[in-house]
Parts: structure tokens; C-alpha cells; sequence
């Protein structure tokens, strides 16, 4: 059976196609932000306002989170329980329908051309803790490895062992991000265990879960990429006018 | 076949297909079901690569046991580690048992020969205690020093000297101690063959391995067999009597076995013989008692002259009145007792040897188990490797969360 994951070439092949997925979203609701700004908020003189005129900034900082958000998603994916990957698939189609709700909603509300750019800034914030909170929840009923009667090297050294991947650079990465988890849940066994935790135990499960699931956030970010109107984003880009010589600020119906 | 006017109404509905209000539902099962398989290709896919890349992983080494034997370096998985401790522990085990049986026949066969010599000598002391010069060396230490002393002088003198009896013991014992600890060393010498062929054959062929081996750590065994094969005669010898016989106690080496041995030789033969002398004196009393009329008559047929010649003559024959009377009654008495004598003699010797052979066998057996026990925990504890404990995928937290929240 053929797996891109198996050479070094795949992983890089499928992270470069996940971080630009990442990115475009990303870029949309970069641009975004840089039209507040630009249009409302920075003086046409300031050196703030020449940095994001442009939109390079904004491109290349978004393609650095998208590319570290790849990184991420890609090698949490090695640690994910086969119920998540199922989670995952029903969550695309909600992720759709939700965002098609959203847009019908935002149709009568924003400006044309905005609606879909709006409800997936939206959905992205309110997916996220969504979807974190429900695989915490998954996770407290998910078999994990049982560190309590091992010390933490060990339970790191065990983590470390758990995601091979095949490429030297990603290996590494993919070695500490499954120690740090390893870590993680050793400290959530002993500590959260212990009884002076004991009528906060629950809830600081949960905050432990949430914080092992930030993963959430890329996934997010790639949902949202896939539906961005390419052609939408290409107009966003371009439709900006240059600054008023006086040196006003942008009315918002300019933009 | 009629066709249509112009201006006539074409039902399109019939000619186009026109989505239905189910459609979507068409449209969700289709890209669900794409979707899903989607998804469960992915997760075949990375899990195949996950594992193809730990298959073919050089970067995951295998961590062995570097196990040193007569200089030969092994390397050994953890978990062959396991069996082989086991099997020392089992030879050591097994082995103990073995010896316990051995060491029994051969306190008793090397104890026979000193005390069968000293059995030989028991009609030798008899005729000397039942000669005229036995008798009244007997009578005159009664009367001016410690009979029973004297007597335990003569049981050494003429019972156990002749026999070479402390002589022998000693060299028995020695001969026992040489025994066990040829014993011991035969064993780790056959542990030491055992554990060669196991290691062999259990050895992870450096070659033959696609992952580099991690030694996780070496267990150097030449010296604990060296621990093993240093002990030397005396060292059993001075851990058998420092455990303590019945017999021996505070005696350290075979020659205070022996001296310990024949005083309680002595002792026992002693009480038996001192009981009988008492008797002798009361029976040859009444004896002379009953015999003045003999005497006289005798004295006076001899003794005819008369004045200071006659009494010398009547004093030389109750001299030897007194010693025909004696001489009979010792020859009477040895018809009737020495047979007797003879058999309580040899019982308190048998009676000793019995004593010492259970009490040597103990002793013996102690201190082997001692050693045994000694190297079973040198090998094990050497060979007791703690690898890391592989964690197993069982801890649900909502689980060990309510059994945390539930106890008390």
C-alpha cells in the first residue's frame, strides 16, 4: 500500500498543502484586518500604516502561522484516536452547513462580497472552543497511556517513542511535540490526582484537555481556508484604494 | 404526430430536470460517504506510514544487556535478561537441595573411620579394667587423688590415643570442609558451563539486527564467580564452627572438634564405668568380710613359727588372701560384666559419633545454604535489570477521576 507518510517527501508534499490551505485562509482574514486598520485606525503618516499598506507583511506573517499550524496539525494527527478522525469528517460537514447559515445570515446584515469573509471570521472563534470542548470531552472517556507508576523521564521517553515520522527535521519536531504531550499527561496523572485537587479535579481536567487540543485552532484554519472564494480574496486584495493625499482617513465606504 | 404551436406552453418540467426537494439529501449521502472514505484512507494511510517507518527505523535503538562471561562479552535483549536470572536462581536452588542429600553421606562416611578405631580399642581398655593393676591403680587414686580424673586419663589414654582418635576427626573434618567447598565450586563451574551455552545461544547477533544496540547496561559475571570459586576449605571450616554444634561450639577448628569429641567420649564412657566401680567396691568388700576363717586357716598351716616371724608370715598371707580374693572376684566379675562394660562403652561411642554426625550434618548444610544463598543473591541482584516500564493504554481519566473522587 502506497503512504505519502512513509517518505520524507510525502510529510513535506501534505504539509505544503495543508499550510497554504491554512494560509489563504488566513491571508483573507489578514486582509481583513489590515482594511480596519488601515481604513479606520492608522494615520496615513505613521510608518505602522506604509508596513501594512502594502499587504507583504501580512502575507508573510500569515504564511509563518500557517506553516507552524501545519506543522502542528500534521504531527498531532500521528496521536489522534481513531473516534477523532471520524469527529473530524462529521465536523467538516457541520463546519459547512454552519457556514452556510452564517453567510445567509450575515447576507441581509453586511455589505456585499463580505458575508462569506465575515461569517468564517465568526466561525472560526466560536469553532474552535466548540470543537476543543467536545473532544475534551471525548478524551476524558479515551483510554491514554497509564504514567502513574512511572517517572517523567521515563514517561517521556516513552511519548518520544510513539510518533515516528520519517523525515529527520519533522522527526524531531514530532518526538518533542509527543514528549511535551507525554509530559503533560504525567504531570495531569500525578497532579490532578493528588487531594488537595480534588473539588477542582474535574474542571481542571478540562483545562488540561483543552490545552492538549490546540490543534483545534489549525483545524480550524483550515476549514476556513477551504472555503474561501479564491476570486474573493483576489478582489479583497486589489480593490484597495491608495490613501487620500490629505491625508484623511479612509471612509469605511470607500473600502 | 402532432407538434406544438408557437405560442403553445412547453412543459419544461418534463424536459428539464429540475432539482427536487430531496436532492440534498442525494447530494449529503454522496460527499458523506466520499468524505468518510476519504477520512478512513487518511487514517489508513498515515497509521501504514507510521508503521512502515517503524519498521524500517535505524534511528530506534535496541537496547540490550551487555553480559560479560569468562571475558566474553554478550548482548542480551531484556527480556532473555529475565530467563537467565531465572535460571540461576533455579541452578542455585535446585543445586542446595542436591548438596543437602550429599553433604549428609559424607559427614557420616567420613566420621565412620575415627570412631570405628576408637570401637576397636574398647576390649583393650576392658582388659586393663579388669586386670589386678587396673583395679588397684583404680583403688589407690580413690584413696589419694580424683578416681573418676584418673579414669578419664586411662579412657584417653588407652581408648582414644591408641586410635589416633583426635588425629582422625581432625583430619575429617578437614577432609568435610575440603568436601564442601570442592562442592560449591563444582557447582558454579557447572553454572558457569550452563550459562556459556544459554548466553550463546541467547546472544543478539550484532550483525543480524537492523537497529543499532543501545547497551542499556553491562553485568560483569567473572567476578562473582571468582566470589564463588575463592572459597577455600578453611573458610566452610570457620563458618561451620562459627554457626555452632551442639558438640563444638566455640571450637574453630577440626582439632578442638576433636579434643570437644573425645572429652565427650570420655564423659559418657566415664559415667557408665564409675557407676560399675562403685559396685566393684561394694561387692569386693563383702567378699573379704566373708573371708577371715580362710585366711586364718591358711595363715596357719604356712605359718608355723612363732613370735615376730609369725607375724609377718600371717601378714603376708592376708596380702595374699587379699589378692586371690581380689584376683577372683575381678575374673568373676568380668565373666558376669564385661561383656556389658564392653557394649555401654560402645554405645556411648556410637552414642557420640550419632551426636556429632547430626550435629556436623546440620552445621554443614547451614553453612552451604548460607553460601549458596549468598551467591543465588549476588547472581540475581546482578542480573536483576530494571528496564523501563512500558506504560499500558488504560488510564481513562472520567474512570480513575470517579474512583480518585470516590475514595475516602
Amino acid at each position: 500500500m502506497f503512504s505519502p507518510f512513509a517518505t520524507c517527501a510525502g510529510y513535506w508534499l501534505i504539509h505544503v498543502l495543508l499550510a497554504a490551505i491554512i494560509a489563504v485562509g488566513g491571508i483573507e482574514q489578514g486582509l481583513l484586518r489590515r482594511r480596519a486598520w488601515i481604513g479606520m485606525y492608522l494615520a496615513p503618516t505613521g510608518w505602522l500604516y506604509g508596513l501594512l499598506r502594502g499587504g507583504i507583511v501580512i502575507v508573510a506573517l500569515e504564511g509563518c502561522k500557517a506553516t507552524l499550524l501545519a506543522v502542528l496539525l500534521l504531527l498531532e494527527a500521528l496521536l489522534w484516536p481513531p473516534w477523532l478522525w471520524l469527529l473530524l469528517a462529521l465536523d467538516i460537514v457541520v463546519f459547512a452547513g454552519l457556514h452556510q447559515g452564517l453567510q445567509r445570515l450575515f447576507r441581509r446584515q453586511v455589505r456585499p462580497g463580505f458575508e462569506g469573509m465575515l461569517s468564517r471570521s465568526v466561525l472560526a472563534k466560536l469553532h474552535t472552543i466548540g470543537l476543543a470542548l467536545v473532544i475534551s470531552f471525548g478524551l476524558l472517556f479515551t483510554p491514554s497511556y497509564d504514567y502513574r507508576d512511572v517517572s517523567l523521564l521515563q514517561a517521556i521517553e516513552h511519548a518520544a517513542t510513539l510518533a515516528p515520522v520519517a523525515c529527520a527535521g519533522l522527526d524531531l519536531l514530532a518526538r518533542w511535540l509527543a514528549a511535551w504531550h507525554g509530559a503533560g499527561w504525567w504531570l495531569a496523572q500525578h497532579a490532578l490526582m493528588a487531594d488537595g485537587v480534588r473539588p477542582l479535579a474535574w474542571l481542571a481536567w478540562v483545562v488540561f484537555l483543552l490545552a492538549s487540543v490546540a490543534f483545534t485552532w489549525g483545524w480550524t484554519r483550515l476549514l476556513n481556508g477551504a472555503l474561501v472564494d479564491l476570486a474573493a480574496l483576489y478582489r479583497l486584495v486589489t480593490r484597495l484604494p491608495p490613501p487620500p493625499a490629505s491625508g484623511r482617513a479612509y471612509d469605511t465606504a470607500e473600502i | 404526430m402532432t407538434r406544438p404551436k408557437s405560442d403553445e406552453p412547453v412543459n419544461i418540467a418534463l424536459a428539464t430536470s429540475k432539482p427536487t426537494s430531496k436532492a440534498w439529501v442525494f447530494w449529503l449521502g454522496f460527499f458523506g460517504i466520499i468524505l468518510l472514505l476519504g477520512t478512513v484512507s487518511l487514517y489508513a494511510a498515515l497509521r501504514a506510514g507510521n508503521q512502515l517507518v517503524q519498521a524500517n527505523s535505524d534511528s530506534a535503538p535496541l537496547k540490550v544487556f551487555r553480559v560479560v562471561l569468562q571475558g566474553q562479552p554478550s548482548a542480551i535483549s531484556l527480556q532473555d535478561t529475565a530467563s537467565i536470572r531465572e535460571f540461576v536462581a533455579t541452578h542455585w536452588q535446585q543445586d542446595q537441595q542436591a548438596v543437602n542429600t550429599e553433604i549428609a553421606k559424607a559427614v557420616t562416611t567420613t566420621l565412620t573411620p575415627p570412631f570405628d578405631a576408637v570401637l576397636a580399642q574398647v576390649p583393650a581398655f576392658a582388659d586393663w579394667y579388669y586386670s589386678l593393676q587396673g583395679e588397684y591403680t583404680r583403688l589407690a587414686k580413690a584413696l589419694f587423688g580424683n578416681m573418676t580424673g584418673y579414669l578419664q586419663d586411662q579412657l584417653s589414654a588407652k581408648l582414644l590415643s591408641p586410635a589416633q582418635f583426635e588425629a582422625r576427626l581432625a583430619t575429617a573434618v578437614a577432609d568435610l570442609n575440603a568436601q564442601a567447598a570442592a562442592r560449591l565450586q563444582a557447582s558454579a563451574a557447572q553454572l558457569n558451563q550452563d550459562l556459556q551455552r544459554l548466553l550463546a545461544k541467547q546472544r543478539v547477533a550484532e550483525t543480524h539486527t537492523a537497529s543499532p544496540l543501545e547497551v542499556e547496561q553491562s553485568l560483569d559475571l567473572d567476578p562473582a564467580f571468582a566470589q564463588v570459586l575463592a572459597v577455600k576449605p578453611a573458610d566452610i571450616g570457620r563458618q561451620v564452627f562459627a554457626a555452632g554444634t551442639g558438640m563444638a561450639t566455640g571450637t574453630a577448628v577440626g582439632s578442638g572438634l576433636a579434643a570437644v569429641t573425645a572429652k565427650t567420649v570420655i564423659a559418657k564412657v566415664a559415667a557408665k564405668s564409675g557407676l560399675k566401680t562403685a559396685t566393684t567396691f561394694l561387692a569386693k568388700g563383702g567378699a573379704k568380710v566373708a573371708s577371715p576363717s580362710l585366711a586364718a586357716s591358711s595363715g596357719a598351716l604356712l605359718c608355723s613359727p612363732a613370735g615376730f616371724g609369725a607375724l609377718v608370715c600371717g601378714a603376708v598371707a592376708g596380702v595374699a588372701t587379699w589378692l586371690l580374693v581380689d584376683k577372683a572376684v575381678i575374673e568373676v566379675e568380668e565373666q558376669l560384666g564385661r561383656q556389658a562394660f564392653e557394649r555401654d562403652i560402645r554405645t556411648a561411642i556410637v552414642e557420640t559419633r550419632e551426636m556429632l554426625r547430626a550435629d556436623l550434618t546440620r552445621a554443614y548444610q547451614q553453612a552451604l545454604a548460607d553460601r549458596y544463598q549468598q551467591a543465588a543473591t549476588t547472581f540475581t541482584e546482578l542480573l536483576q535489570v530494571d528496564p523501563a516500564k512500558t506504560p499500558g493504554k488504560d488510564f481513562v481519566p472520567r474512570k480513575a477521576l470517579a474512583r480518585e473522587l470516590k475514595a475516602p
